[in-house]
Parts: structure tokens; sequence; C-alpha cells
């Protein structure tokens, strides 16, 4: 038995570490999918809460009456959305007609910007970094999990009970709107969703060759504007100030030399002309 | 004798059993193309090319970038472009039913929005007919969806930046 002791130790060691590594796969992976095996009915049912979503947005604010326009900033748009890993989405892009200054995303590829935020907004590079940003929202699918949205093509019990046409299911549907509507209203991402959005839309605007410092430009340049209305005391956004320093430290330490990269100013500022 | 050579082939086998699970992984190229760099970093020279549905096998992760080997060369690619399922297809949505399929199972929350015309399941012609009291708009919706981008004009578009 004692002269076994060395051969069990070793065989048990390598035991061990075959499920560690094993088990640091699996973690790995869960992390980066969040372990979700998604199914064309789940992303059926992204679009559907998306369009549903974006319905109220243009309840509230009418689009812009500029097709010229729509239509620059619908390029810029799917330029940005093939440097993404949601082929299965088509984005599309939208101009509210209101003098706020936001952007806002539906889940499914719903985007939308305000005329106040391109009025403030000096090249193709900033309107690039505000859409990455909100294409980053979709794309990582933030209040899709937040809200466990999924498709109706299981046939557990709780999919036939809460899922289909019932009256339940419309009324469970409208409450997950509404909640959707709160989150991008308010601004009640979670903070570490909204910092991850600033970082991969940053990385969206590299790839797709435009300079990544854009974003941060612009938040520089509204941030006086928007910080004069005081955020709620529950407020779980970051700051302008946090935002700005952690995208220009990301864009150090990724080593993009934003310098001979794309701004388009003008491109972007024929595109603006008749813009009123 | 005998005993301590099948314990070290039970050893060998474990060791490359786990080996190749790990090794075993397989990355998607999502976007149309990608470029592999010889760093995990944008500035890195870039070493290669990749198409959309390409696979590409994993060796390891460092931050937003994933270590993968391709014909016999190691390289780096943005995580932003790769998934560990094949390109998924662009599901067909019926606008007149399309509430009826989803399952959303969201924690209540108080909300100052109201969706009566969305818990009474009426269509989007009905929904429109709303008005003010559902605050739904799809035929903008619409128009949203209308302006299309063909990837000819994205091609021309891009070439005529900077």
């Amino acid at each position: 038995m004692t002269r076994l002791l060395p051969s069990i130790t070793l065989v048990l060691a390598a035991c061990i570490f075959s499920i560690t590594i094993c088990v640091a796969k699996e973690n790995w992976r869960n992390r980066a999918s969040d372990e979700e095996v998604v199914t064309p009915g789940d992303i059926a049912a992204e679009i559907s809460f998306g369009r549903a979503i974006a319905a109220r947005i243009l309840g509230r604010y009418q689009p812009y009456d500029n097709p010229a326009l729509i239509k620059y900033v619908n390029l810029v748009g799917a330029t940005l959305a093939l440097n993404t890993n949601r082929p299965e989405l088509e984005f599309h892009m939208m101009i509210l007609d209101t003098s706020e200054i936001n952007a806002y995303a539906a889940p499914g590829g719903y985007v939308f910007i305000t005329k106040g935020a391109l009025s403030y907004m000096k090249d193709e590079s900033e309107l690039a970094g505000v859409l990455a940003h909100e294409i980053a929202h979709i794309a990582e699918k933030h209040i899709v999990k937040d809200l466990h949205i999924k498709g109706n093509d299981d046939s557990s019990d709780l999919a036939q009970l809460i899922g289909g046409s019932s009256g339940a299911a419309r009324a469970a549907f409208g409450q997950a709107v509404d909640i959707g509507l709160e989150l991008i209203f308010k601004d009640e991402y979670k903070k570490e969703d909204e910092m991850q959005a600033d970082k991969v839309g940053v990385d969206i605007s590299t790839l797709s060759g435009y300079d990544p410092t854009g974003l941060a430009r612009y938040l520089s340049r509204i941030k006086p504007i928007k910080e004069k209305i005081p955020p709620p005391p529950d407020s779980i956004h970051p700051s302008f100030d946090a935002r700005i320093s952690k995208i220009n430290d990301l864009i150090t330490k990724e080593g993009v030399n934003y310098k001979v990269m794309a701004k388009n100013t003008n491109r972007f500022s024929d595109a603006m002309r008749n813009f009123k | 004798m005998q005993k301590q050579l099948a314990l070290f082939i039970v050893f060998l086998t474990s060791i490359l059993t786990a080996a190749s699970v790990y090794a075993g992984s397989v990355y998607y190229v999502q976007s149309d193309n990608a470029n592999i760099r010889a760093q995990p970093s944008f500035g890195a020279k870039v070493i290669g090319k990749v198409a959309k549905g390409q696979t590409l096998a994993f060796l390891s992760k460092n931050g937003n970038w994933i270590k993968v080997k391709i014909d016999s060369k190691e390289g780096y690619i943005s995580s932003l472009l790769v998934a560990d399922h094949a390109p998924l297809a662009r599901p067909t949505i019926t606008k007149s039913t399309e509430d009826a399929d989803v399952k959303p199972t969201a924690r209540r929350r108080a909300s100052s929005f109201t969706s009566a015309a969305a818990a009474r399941g009426l269509t989007d012609e009905e929904k429109n007919r709303e008005g003010v009291e559902d605050k739904s708009n799809y035929k903008a919706v619409d128009q949203m969806e209308s302006v299309k981008v063909t990837p000819e004009e994205v091609k021309k578009f891009k070439e005529s930046g900077k």
C-alpha cells in the first residue's frame, strides 16, 4: 500500500487537474455567452419586444422629416453594425424631432438619436461614437438580459402558461415593455452596462475605422448642458467625468493611433447642410 | 511494476483528455470580415483576415481579445467579432401577431407608463387607432424599417470616407 501511495497521488492530482481545467473552461464560456443557448424564437422575441418599445418611443417623439439625413445616419449605423457579433439583427436608425439631447437603443436593432444631440456634433466620428454606444447596448443584450426576454419555443408548462396569445401573456408583455421604456428613458441601465457600452462602442468605432475619441469629445461638449439638470438622488448612471476618463484610458491602453483614423468632417457637414 | 505502468497510463489519459477538451473550443466569425492581429491590441500588426462563418480554434482569452489558431498561425481577434455558434439567420417577424410568442419573465417594478392596448392584445393597426391613449406609433416604426441600406451602399460609403 505504501508503495502505491505516490501513484495514487498522481492519479488523484490528474483527476483534480482535469476537473479544474474543465470547470475553468465552462466559467469562461458562461461569462462570454451568459450560458444562453440562443434559439430563433429568442431572436424573434427580442425583435418583437424591441419593436414595441420603438413604437412607444416614436409615440412620444415624432420622426424628423429629413430623408437624406436619416439615410446618412443609417449608412453610418450600417457601417458600425458590420463590426458586431449580431449578424442576425438588422439595425435601424431614426432621428427624433426634439431639441432634447439624447440617444436611445431598443432591443432587436432600433437606435434613436435626437436632433438636439446631432446639433452638438462636429464630425462623423462623434455621430459614430454615439451610435456605436447604443448599438453596443443592443449587441450586449442589456435590456433583454435584465428583463429575461425569451422566445416561447420550448414546451415547458411555464412557457405554455405565460406564453402564447392569452390575455395574461399580453399583460406580461405590456408590463415588460413598460419596464424596458423606464430603463431607457430614465437612464436606468446598470452602471456596469453603461460602462460596457462605452467600451464596446469605442471598440466598434475603432474596428469600423472611425477615430474612437469621437464619443469622449461629444460627451465633453454636452457635459456642461446636461449637468445643469441634477441627477435624481437614486441615479445609478455613471458621471460624465468617469465615462470620459475611462474612454480615454481605453484608447490609450489599446494603442490606437486615432490621429490617422476617420473623422469625416466634410461629409458630416454636407449631410447636415439642410439641418434645421 | 505492471500496476505502476497501468496507473501511469491512467494519469496520462486524464491529462490528455482534459487538454483536448480545453483546446477543442471553436469560435465562428460573425462579421463579414475581420482582422487577425499579432498582439491583443488595435495597434498591432494585421497578420491575417477571416470571413463570416469561418471557424477559429480557441487558445486563450486576453481581455477583449481572443487568441486563436488558424492554418497553423496564431493570432488575436476582437471578441466582438466572434461567437460560440455559427452566424444566425435573420428571423421573419409577423407583425400582426408579433406580441404572441414572447415569454417575458420581467420582475415587477413600479412604472409610470401605461400599456392598456398591449395588454388587450390589439394588432398594430388597432394600436395606431388607440392614438394618444396607447402612445404607440407603429406607422413610424414601419417608416423606420423602410429605410434600407444595401451592402454595396455601405461599401461605397466606407470608401468615400476620410
